[in-house]
């Protein structure tokens, strides 16, 4: 059999351009019905893997397999959009965690997906070099996409330009590569992951430019009070740094920013179904899918469509079998005189029907290796995505239970201390703000945000209070607003003033005031918010966090009573404040307050002093709050003019005596002693 | 050596009858069979190589009867016992010179093929002239050359009889003498019997004994 074969493969070599046309052409036949049987059940195992891997995905109604395709894959575009108020819907109805995705962009042809951090979770995509997202602007790459791209952390990539012609529309953005993910043969090592917020600013809702109000006049159009109108001259920033981060802002309600899908975790079958009876109105304005039906509908139809091929696909095997045996029927006659040479010195016919057989097995057995191979390099370059692509984490790896002790970040030392007291030591509360620094104005660092997604939860105070927040990344679903049941009446201030003062060097007091603990009713209405997340939790820990908030909420019910005498007794007198941050007091005990922007440490200019006057001669105050005990020149000078002096800390920072508690209470018993003295 | 008697054959489906009635060539002699196209002289060699079967009577090839052999034995006895050289040369076209001095060691299992065949390949190529073409395709070389590897082809296995079917038809004058010196030469080194069919009586005279086909088809005995 050794020597047929080896006389077989000299034939075939001898016969070269005859072998590589036979051999083409089988594999051409074969290689068509063969690659697309190959792509067709990868794409089937894949799109199955993933769907049945994503539970739910919500969408504008249209399309479903394009939401699908979207929310799974990335491609395409679904026709309309959602909001993040969806989002948030989703998110308040404790049914399921909701997880945006907005993909309205690309860079150097690579989708640009706008997520939350909880999809990385979700998906169980872990950063390989550099880092996650921490800020905005920030963008991590799949394995495949920072491959293709040849990028490393550290690196820039600019977003593909939408419109060239739009010189008003929205300019490419220059991406800050922070790190790149583990390989996880999925879709999402080809994407390129930026924070919902980093999308919404390539689209151009959130922005950055330079300051209106001290801009070249030539730039703007008009300029009402407080309302200045730019030109589109006024360009936009196209890369986010440290020197211009805080000048990005956002305009309107984020609730109303675009998502382009949901993916859905419901927590288990009964929140699916309920989650899924709540959007099954006609009229609904979100559908939410099962992407595993979906799929499995498509590739019913796409199996039905493929039955026609690969009917096809027989009949031309079947033609190109009978020209095969053609050719080697007509090769059998001009070959007759060898065959007859062969038997004539005693080669067995067998033998030479062996020596054919061999021929022709070669021929197909090479036919079957490049259609094979060509099957194979298809399949590699066109597939959706590796065996792996099923291969998700767990829904439960969302909320990741851990024996650890649960970690909470909180943003002033309000939050902080209330967290304490509620939560005793079963909890670690995270503040990273220097006590010397005003959490208000306080810019984390890379690793204090770092520190912000680690925690189990995420307190802030709302109210505008944390100006770093829009610019930063931070898991969607761990934030929690404790102002939130009071956010329909936070204290609006008149105007904007940007002055400077402090470690935290410029900043400017918005138009709503955020010191609402300043209200010590508002403070324990934060405080029942923090407990609910605490034994959200910590459920085993509900007991001693009831009788810890019913203690805090004793002492703030005390501070509210001294805050009251002593308001009684000051009634509707004039009162100045250093600063406009007692709003929520005032209004709570009924204060006749006006607040100059001055700072305990620093002696105004004359002309400031100027301006006092001539307030004072408006409003006769005879007692002015300051947030510490003001220079005692400063204190002199007042006194001159009649007006007191009086310490009434906001606790923004941990006092440097005593705490909350005894700071307001402290606040209140010097309040008390000044207003005595107007009677 | 070769004894035949009362020796008919007739294809089927034609006028055509060879009769040899007897002969008998000994062992190591040199026989040139002549005669007209169409008297049989190339039937005989199929007939004496076991290719073809007679129709009537017997021929014995060193006192082996061949009517009896079954298809296996036939090529059994043709792979040992005969050596083949053909007028068109027969070379097959794909294989180089070397592997069609070998050829018959690919074709058949009974023969081994082993270093001795390789080295005894390698000297007859040397012998008749052929060693610097071992690894030239037919093609590549002139009748003289392809006759002569067809001989190094034939004689390889060291049979005893060697047929050869007008081995110079297709050859010029000077390469006829020397392809007939070769085969003298290789029948002399071996001991072989050779029987080689010729229309040229300037080769046939070369031969101590010739036979006439033509007498066969009178009934006589050459």
């Amino acid at each position: 059999m050794k020597n047929v074969l080896l006389l077989a493969l000299h034939y075939l070599r001898f016969n070269k351009i005859k072998t590589l046309i036979l051999v083409f052409s089988i594999a051409v036949t074969l290689f068509l019905p063969l690659a697309v049987n190959l792509l067709v059940r990868d794409y089937q195992r894949d799109l199955l893997a993933r769907a049945s891997a994503t539970p739910l995905v919500a969408g504008a109604p249209g399309s479903r397999l394009d939401l699908v395709l979207h929310a799974l894959y990335f491609r395409g575009k679904p026709a309309h959009d959602l909001t993040m108020g969806d989002v948030d819907s989703i998110n308040a109805s404790g049914l399921a965690l909701g997880i945006p995705i907005i993909g309205k962009h690309t860079a150097r042809g690579f989708a640009i997906v706008g997520t939350s951090l909880e999809y990385f979770d979700f998906r169980g995509l872990h950063v390989a070099r550099g880092a996650g997202l921490t800020r905005l602007g920030d963008c991590v790459l799949g394995a495949a996409a920072a491959h293709k791209l040849k990028l490393q952390p550290g690196e820039q990539l600019m977003s593909d330009a939408e419109n060239v012609f739009d010189l008003a529309g929205s300019y490419p953005l220059n991406l800050l590569v922070k790190g790149i993910l583990a390989a996880t043969g999925t879709a999402d090592d080809n994407a390129i992951f930026v924070d919902v917020k980093t999308e919404w600013l390539i689209l151009g809702i959130i922005h950055g430019h330079q300051e209106a109000a001290t801009a070249d006049p030539s730039l703007l159009i008009s300029r009402d009070g407080s309302n200045i109108t730019a030109n589109a001259a006024m360009l936009p920033f196209q890369e986010v740094t440290t020197s211009n981060v805080t000048l990005f802002h956002m305009h309107g309600d984020p609730a109303g920013y675009p998502v382009s899908a949901i993916i859905a975790l419901p927590r288990d079958d009964k929140s699916a179904a309920i989650l899924r009876g709540r959007y099954q109105e006609p009229k609904s304005q979100v559908q939410l899918l099962v992407p595993e039906t979906v799929v499995s509908e498509t590739l019913d139809l796409v199996f039905r469509v493929k039955r026609f091929f690969d009917a096809q696909a027989l009949l031309v095997g079947m033609a190109m079998a009978f020209l095969l045996t053609l050719v080697v029927l007509l090769s059998l006659r001009l070959r007759r005189g060898e065959m007859e040479t062969m038997f004539k010195i005693g080669c067995a016919r067998t033998t030479i029907l062996y020596l054919l057989a061999a021929e022709i097995a070669i021929v197909v057995a090479l036919g079957i290796a490049v259609a094979v191979a060509l099957s194979w390099i298809v399949v590699v370059n066109f597939r959706l995505s590796s065996p792996r692509a099923g291969v998700q984490r767990p829904v439960a790896g969302v909320q990741r239970s851990t024996n650890a002790k649960k970690r909470v970040a909180v943003v002033n030392y309000p939050l902080q201390f209330f967290t304490k007291r509620i939560a005793g030591d079963r909890v670690e509360v995270f503040f990273p703000v220097p006590r010397e620094e005003d959490p208000a104005f306080w810019k984390p660092r890379d690793k204090d945000i770092e520190e912000y997604q680690r925690a189990d939860l995420i307190l802030l105070n709302g109210a505008e209070y944390e100006k770093w927040l829009p610019t930063t990344v931070l898991p969607l679903t761990k934030q929690v607003v404790t102002s939130q049941m009071f956010a329909d009446r936070y204290v609006k201030n008149g105007e904007v003033v940007t002055h400077s003062h402090g470690p935290q060097g410029t900043h400017s007091h918005g138009l709503i005031d955020f010191n609402t603990w300043m209200d010590p009713k508002q403070a324990a209405l934060q405080a029942q918010s923090i407990h609910e997340q605490l034994v959200r939790l910590v459920p085993d820990g509900k007991k001693d966090f009831d009788a810890n908030l019913k203690a805090l909420q004793k002492d703030l019910a005390e501070i509210d009573a001294a805050l009251g005498t002593a308001s009684a007794t000051l009634g509707s007198s004039p009162l100045l404040g250093s600063h406009p941050v007692y709003g929520y007091t005032a209004r709570r005990y009924g204060w006749n307050l006006k607040c100059v922007h001055w700072e305990p440490d620093e002696m105004p200019p004359d002309e400031e002093w100027q301006k006092l006057e001539q307030l004072h001669r408006e409003h006769r105050s005879k007692i002015m709050i300051w947030e510490e005990e003001p220079l005692p020149a400063i204190a002199e000078r007042l006194r001159k003019m009649g007006i007191e002096a009086v310490a009434f800390e906001t606790c923004a920072s941990e006092p440097v005596k005593g705490d909350y508690i005894t700071a307001m209470k402290s606040n209140a018993a010097r309040l008390a002693a000044a207003t005595a003295k107007l009677r | 050596m070769i004894a035949i008697s009362d020796l008919a054959f007739h294809f089927p489906h034609s006028d055509f009858c060879l009769a040899v009635p007897s002969l008998r060539i000994a062992s190591a002699e040199r026989v040139a069979i002549i005669g007209p196209s169409g008297s049989g002289k190339t039937t005989l060699l199929h007939l004496i190589s076991g290719i073809l079967l007679p129709s009537r009577g017997t021929i014995r090839v060193q006192d082996r009867e061949l009517n009896g052999l079954s298809d296996a034995a036939l090529r059994a006895f043709r792979v040992a016992r005969i050596g083949l050289v053909f007028q068109s040369f027969e070379l097959v076209s794909y294989l180089d010179v070397f592997e069609n001095i070998l050829l018959p060691y690919r074709l058949n299992s009974a023969l081994r093929l082993g270093p001795e065949v390789v080295r005894r390949a390698e000297q007859l190529a040397q012998a008749t002239g052929i060693a610097q073409r071992l690894r030239y395709f037919p093609h590549r070389l002139s009748q003289g050359e392809k006759q002569r590897v067809a001989i190094c082809r034939a004689m390889l296995p060291e049979p005893p009889l060697l047929l050869a079917d007008e081995p110079t038809g297709n050859l010029d004058p000077s390469s006829k003498q020397r392809v007939v010196d070769l085969l003298f030469q290789q029948v002399k080194r071996t001991g072989a019997t050779l029987l080689m069919v010729t229309h040229d009586t300037e080769i046939a005279a070369r031969f101590p004994r010739v036979l006439n086909c033509r007498d066969f088809a009178a009934g006589g005995t050459p």
